[in-house]
Parts: C-alpha cells; sequence; structure tokens
C-alpha cells in the first residue's frame, strides 16, 4: 500500500471513528424529517381546497411535488449539518448520545422556527433585538445538552434516553411514507421538466 | 429543326413579345403592393384594476387622467365598456380569449385557462407575419402568459421589467413555470398561509426582506411610500415605460404587443410628486352598506384609500403620456392600433375597499375602452354597452383575419367607421360574473352574475349559503338598475319593475343552464 492510500485509508478510518452509530444517524434523519414534513403538511393542506378547485389532476399533482421535494431536500440539509455538527465538535458534544441530542437540537431549533413564522413581521420589527434573540436561542440549545451529559448515566437520565429513542423508533417508520411521497415528488418533477 | 424564321412567325413572334414584358412585370410586382394598405401593428396597454369611474376621461370630479384624456382626442372612447370579471384573472383571460369565464373557466386567483384555450386566444389566431410580444407586472396575468408562450415571439417573465425579485422558478424550472411557481410561493413565501419550509424559508425571508429594504432605501426619495410591489417583485412604471419607449419602435413590424402594467393596482405608492395630490375636499357620495361589506372599511377608510388609489392613477397616468409622446415622436401611432383597457375596476364605497370581492357594482366592472387606429385623428363616441370579450374579435377584424364562431364577443362598433347605429349591438346582452368558489371544471353553483342589455343591469347573487354568513337566495335578491336614470346604482328596480327583472333572470338562468354545466 503506497503512502498517499494509506493516508487516505486512515482518514476514511478517522472519519468513520467521528461518525455517530449508523441506527443513530437514521434516527436524527428519520426526526428531521418528521418535523419538517409535519410542518410542511400542515401548511400545504391549507392552500390544497382552493388548489383543488382550479387545478386538474396532473397539474395538482405537479404542484405538489415541489414543496415536497423541497422538504426532502430540506430534511436531508438539516440531517447532514447536524451530522457535520457531530463529526466537527469534540465527541462528547454530540457524538455521543448522538440520536437523542441531535433530536432535541432539532426540535428546539423547529420550535423557534415555528414562534418566528408565526410572529414575523413583530420579529422583523425587533431585528435590531437579534444578537439577543440568538443569544436566548443558544441558551435553549446548551441547557438540554447540559442536561444530558449531567443527568445521562443516572437512572431518570437513562430512562429519558431510553424513552426518546423509542419515540425515535417510532417516528422512524412515519418518515418512510413521508420520503416515500418525497421521491414520488421529485419523479413528477423529473418528468414535467425534462 | 428551321434554321430561321418566315416574316409570319417573326411577326406572331413580336406581338407576343408585350405579353412576356406584362408577365415579367407580373411576377416582380412584391405581395405586399397588392395590398390595399400595410398591415398595421397593434399595442394593448393594459393599466390593472383601473376603473373607468375614477377617470377625468369619464367625469370623475378629480383630474385623474389628463394624459388619457388628451390620447382620447384621436380615439374611440367606450362610455359603456365592461370587464368580464371582478380581479385579473377572469378578466384577463376573456380579454385574451374573447369568451366570459364560464366558457374558459379560469375562475380563480392563480388559475388558468382551459387547454382548449391555448388555441383561442388572440396570439394564436393573429395573422402568422405578426410579431407576438406579452409582458406584465401582475404574476397572474404571467401565469395565464405563460400558459400562451409557445405563440409568443417574445415572452417576458414580470422579474424582466422588475427593480428586485426573489424568485428562482422560472431559472430552475423553465419548462414548469406554473406548478414550479406556485410550488416555491408555498415553500419560501407563504402567500395566503404560512411558508411550508420550516427552516430554510426564515433564511430566505431574511433575506428576501434585507433585499427589498436595500432597494426601497434606494428610490425612498423618488417613492416616499415605497415601490410598488407585486408578490415579492419590486417594480416602478418608469422601467416598464422605458423599456417600451426604447424597445416598440425596435419590434418587428407588424407586431401584437400586449403590456399589463400593475398601477393603480394596489399597493397605491406614487411617485412623490403624487403623494397627497388630492387632498381635496372631494366627498364621494355615500351609500348604503353592503351586506357583503367589510369590518374595517368605514367611509373614512374608503375615502382615504379613493384618494390614494386617485393619486395613483395620476402617476399611472402621467407615466402613460411619457410613453404617449414616444409613440407620437416616432411616428408610430401612424401605422399602430393602441388600445387601452383594464382587466376590471376598483371599488371604494358600500363598505367594500378593493376587488375579487362578491359584487359586480359599475366601479368595479366598468372599465375604460380607448382605442385609436392607425392615423385616426378625430375622437369618436360609443354609448353601446361593450365588452372586453370584443377585444379578439376586434383585433383580428383589423388584422384581417376570420372571426371564430365560439367567440362571444362581437367587433366593436366604430372600427369600420362612425360608431355603427346596428341594435342588435345594442340590445344584446352583455355578462359579468364572479365565481371563484367553483371548481373550474365543475357546475357554477355559486357566484355573483351580472347580465348588462341596453340601460339595465340585473345582478344575482347565487349559491351562498349560510355558511359564509351571507344567507341564500332570500337573503341575496336579485338586484336590478336602470343604469340611465339611477347610474349609481342606488335604487332597487326588482319589485318595481319586476317583469323585466323576472325575464332578464330567466335569460340569466337559460345562459347558466348552457354554460355553467360540469364540464367532462
Amino acid at each position: 500500500m503506497g503512502q498517499g492510500e494509506a493516508r487516505s485509508s486512515v482518514s476514511r478510518a478517522a472519519l468513520r471513528d467521528r461518525l455517530p452509530a449508523s441506527e443513530d444517524l437514521r434516527l436524527v434523519f428519520g426526526w428531521c424529517a418528521f418535523l419538517i414534513h409535519a410542518w410542511a403538511l400542515f401548511n400545504l393542506l391549507d392552500v390544497l381546497p382552493s388548489w383543488i378547485l382550479r387545478l386538474g389532476i396532473y397539474e395538482l399533482a405537479g404542484t405538489i411535488a415541489y414543496p415536497l421535494a423541497f422538504a426532502l431536500l430540506e430534511s436531508l440539509l438539516v440531517w447532514a449539518i447536524v451530522t457535520l455538527a457531530a463529526v466537527l465538535l469534540p465527541a462528547n458534544w454530540l457524538k455521543v448520545n448522538f440520536a437523542v441530542q441531535a433530536s432535541l437540537l432539532v426540535l428546539i431549533t423547529a420550535l423557534w422556527s415555528v414562534v418566528i413564522h408565526i410572529n414575523y413581521e413583530a420579529f422583523l420589527q425587533y431585528r435590531k433585538y437579534f444578537v439577543a434573540f440568538a443569544s436566548i436561542y443558544l441558551l435553549t440549545l446548551l441547557l438540554p445538552h447540559l442536561l444530558i451529559q449531567r443527568y445521562s448515566k443516572a437512572k431518570r437520565g437513562k430512562k429519558f434516553m431510553a424513552a426518546m429513542r423509542s419515540v425515535l423508533q417510532r417516528i422512524e417508520v412515519l418518515s418512510f411514507l413521508y420520503i416515500f411521497f418525497d421521491i414520488l415528488g421529485v419523479l413528477i418533477i423529473l418528468i414535467r421538466n425534462f | 429543326m428551321k434554321d430561321s424564321l418566315n416574316r409570319r412567325e417573326f411577326l406572331k413572334l413580336a406581338a407576343a413579345l408585350p405579353l412576356l414584358k406584362l408577365g415579367a412585370s407580373a411576377r416582380l410586382v412584391p405581395p405586399e403592393a397588392t395590398l390595399s394598405s400595410p398591415p398595421a401593428n397593434i399595442l394593448i396597454l393594459i393599466f390593472d384594476a383601473l376603473s373607468a369611474r375614477n377617470m377625468s376621461l369619464y367625469g370623475y370630479p378629480r383630474q385623474t387622467t389628463p394624459n388619457m384624456d388628451r390620447f382620447a382626442g384621436r380615439a374611440t372612447v367606450y362610455h359603456a365598456h365592461y370587464a368580464a370579471g371582478n380581479y385579473t384573472t377572469p378578466g384577463t383571460a376573456s380579454l385574451f380569449t374573447g369568451v366570459y369565464p364560464w366558457s374558459h373557466r379560469a375562475l380563480h386567483l392563480h388559475g388558468t385557462m382551459l387547454d382548449d384555450y391555448t388555441l383561442r386566444n388572440f396570439f394564436y389566431l393573429a395573422a402568422p407575419h405578426y410579431y407576438r410580444l406579452g409582458y406584465s407586472h401582475n404574476l397572474l396575468v404571467t401565469t395565464l402568459l405563460y400558459q400562451l408562450r409557445p405563440d409568443l415571439e417574445e415572452f417576458k417573465f414580470g422579474r424582466d421589467l422588475s427593480l428586485a425579485d426573489t424568485e428562482y422558478s422560472d431559472r430552475v424550472f423553465p419548462n414548469d413555470y406554473n406548478a414550479s411557481f406556485w410550488g416555491e410561493e408555498l415553500a419560501l413565501r407563504g402567500s395566503s398561509t404560512l411558508p411550508s419550509s420550516l427552516f430554510i424559508s426564515q433564511l430566505y425571508r431574511l433575506w428576501q426582506d434585507w433585499r427589498e429594504r436595500r432597494v426601497q432605501a434606494q428610490y425612498s426619495k423618488q417613492f416616499p411610500q415605497g415601490l410598488p410591489s407585486n408578490n415579492g417583485v419590486l417594480y416602478n412604471m418608469e422601467k416598464g415605460i422605458d423599456w417600451c419607449t426604447q424597445q416598440l419602435g425596435q419590434l418587428p413590424q407588424p407586431f401584437l404587443a400586449y403590456i399589463h402594467f400593475l398601477p393603480p393596482h394596489h399597493p397605491y405608492n406614487p411617485r412623490k410628486e403624487f403623494v397627497n395630490r388630492f387632498q381635496d375636499d372631494y366627498n364621494p357620495l355615500k351609500k348604503p352598506r353592503h351586506r357583503f361589506a367589510e369590518t374595517g372599511a368605514t367611509n373614512q377608510f374608503l375615502k382615504q384609500q379613493r384618494q390614494a388609489y386617485d393619486e395613483n392613477l395620476a402617476y399611472a397616468d402621467s407615466e402613460f403620456g411619457r410613453l404617449y409622446e414616444q409613440l407620437l415622436s416616432q411616428g408610430l401611432l401612424e401605422n399602430t392600433c393602441l388600445a387601452i383597457t383594464s382587466d376590471h375596476g376598483e371599488m371604494f364605497e358600500r363598505g367594500i375597499w378593493g376587488h375579487g370581492t362578491r359584487t359586480l357594482y359599475e366601479p368595479l366592472i366598468r372599465v375604460p375602452m380607448i382605442l385609436s387606429q392607425p392615423g385616426q385623428a378625430q375622437r369618436q363616441d360609443v354609448y353601446t354597452p361593450t365588452s372586453n370579450v370584443d377585444l379578439l374579435p376586434s383585433l383580428l377584424h383589423l388584422m384581417g383575419q376570420p372571426v371564430p364562431a365560439w367567440c362571444e364577443g362581437r367587433i366593436l362598433p366604430g372600427l369600420d367607421g362612425p360608431a355603427s347605429t346596428d341594435s342588435s349591438l345594442s340590445e344584446r346582452s352583455i355578462y359579468a360574473m364572479e365565481a371563484k368558489q367553483n371548481a373550474q371544471r365543475g357546475p357554477l353553483k355559486s357566484g355573483t352574475f351580472a347580465l348588462i342589455q341596453g340601460r339595465y343591469k340585473l345582478i344575482r347573487y347565487r349559491g351562498y349559503g349560510s355558511a359564509s354568513g351571507t344567507g341564500g337566495a332570500k337573503e341575496n335578491p336579485d338586484e336590478l338598475y336602470d343604469l340611465a336614470n339611477d347610474p349609481e346604482e342606488l335604487e332597487n328596480r326588482n319589485l318595481a319593475e319586476k317583469s323585466l327583472a323576472e325575464e332578464l333572470a330567466h335569460e340569466l338562468e337559460v345562459k347558466l343552464a348552457e354554460k355553467g354545466t360540469r364540464l367532462a
């Protein structure tokens, strides 16, 4: 084995070591997909009645395909970001208990996002306090992380972690359904455009 | 074979020589020379939400349209011209297709026409040598133009003449603009709901907000109330008019150009010299609040909105004046038919503001039609009721094309000389409707429908159940107005002229039974 190949082999091994467990990665992806799709479908259902009035089946499928495909893209992107964070940050920050920690991180960010969506005009008006908002956001991310660090080995902590994993596993099944429709959406987009 | 001609044969040939010359001359004459006159360009300018009632041209007390008044001095002015719908989609589709909304079924906000009408519109039917161009500030019209783009030599998206835009669908998915645009709209901007994207839309909206503020700051001195905008696209009329003044003279001729400007449509953000121009003591006639009145639309609010609208209209008219001067100086009006109209009007009365509402009163559906033919020097006035469905047959007539039998419009009177006294034109029924509650291919069970016949106008409210809070047929009786004696539509003559009301209602119902059925 040449020097280059050896280096590349060492890098790949190092990367594999830094990556969270594949089951955790899957659970986190399922969770990202669930949150993003739940929000997307909630808003899609709001406009669907008016779309049904004016669009035939083919056009309706086409118009729905785009936000679904976008949801898939967003799920992958968010999942990639938290995974990258786990790779880059020290292992005990995110990689350990990755499924639970990353899911909480995404959940808290999602809740913040929902609040901003609902109060967007007010948020724009107070944009000069952006640093303060960002600081509070980071604190809300940090708090669960510290609690997990502190209590993950305690009895209640272990119970909580097990319960979270159980929820993630159930959600993962639901997310397969979302991904199926997303892929269908991507196919529809390809057919309509090429 | 003989080596030489005898005298007789020579004389026969010599006699035939002039015929040869004649034949040669006939081959050399270019085909155009056989036409009586070269084909005229056709320029259709639409000012969105332009109500005839608010134009000084039609007697409004505020001087809102001095430039259009000037243009009217060499045009045919139609005084009882009606839009076919009370908002952009149905109104514009009727302009393109020459049929009422019950036929083309572009009934909904962001709706499209039935596929049949991609082969039944003035772009498709235009004489083949016409260079066809379509442009709109209004994204609802862009949706319709996109449907017709195979028949356009030049199709411009709304953002092509904008100052800033944040759309990507047409760049990424140019072959599927309509569906991808609404997908992008839902995912990133939300529009009638919150954005369906949980995270990325936040970043997008922050970026859109930053960009918009930057552009608004750039133009804040000229536009103190902000730039006009439509679905996140920032624009001003100046850029659109500049493009027209520069490009129209350079287009291949003859051309058929449809250009749809957004002003005076909301937001009423005119250039600074028009702001507060009409802070005067004009008090519009107070009318009783309608049962479809909106909360918050008080008389004071409506008066303020009307003033802002009039100022925006004056701004739009001023920009038209610039274009008009340019067309005159380029001599384009000598070989161009110029038509100015609107897709619908705008209302500021009875507790109702804007358009697309459930009513069809005159401010909402009476729109201008000012049409100047090449070289026309004298004004002509037409008082016969006409409709925007008449535009297609009129344009085809001007292009020397046959008018198809499926067309529901007629050739506008006055195109071939002094306004015709054809009584069939003054007695025919004109229609307008608002039917967005129905499925595109479904029966038209609910909506508001108007029939105008001569001086009378019947308005029928259909299918408004109690769930909407507006009651059924008993709570929504027909309205009959004598527009000659009651132009403000204050006195419902439904009971006083019961037999006429019933006759018109019956005619309307027969038409709805014929046209408003479920489609296969």
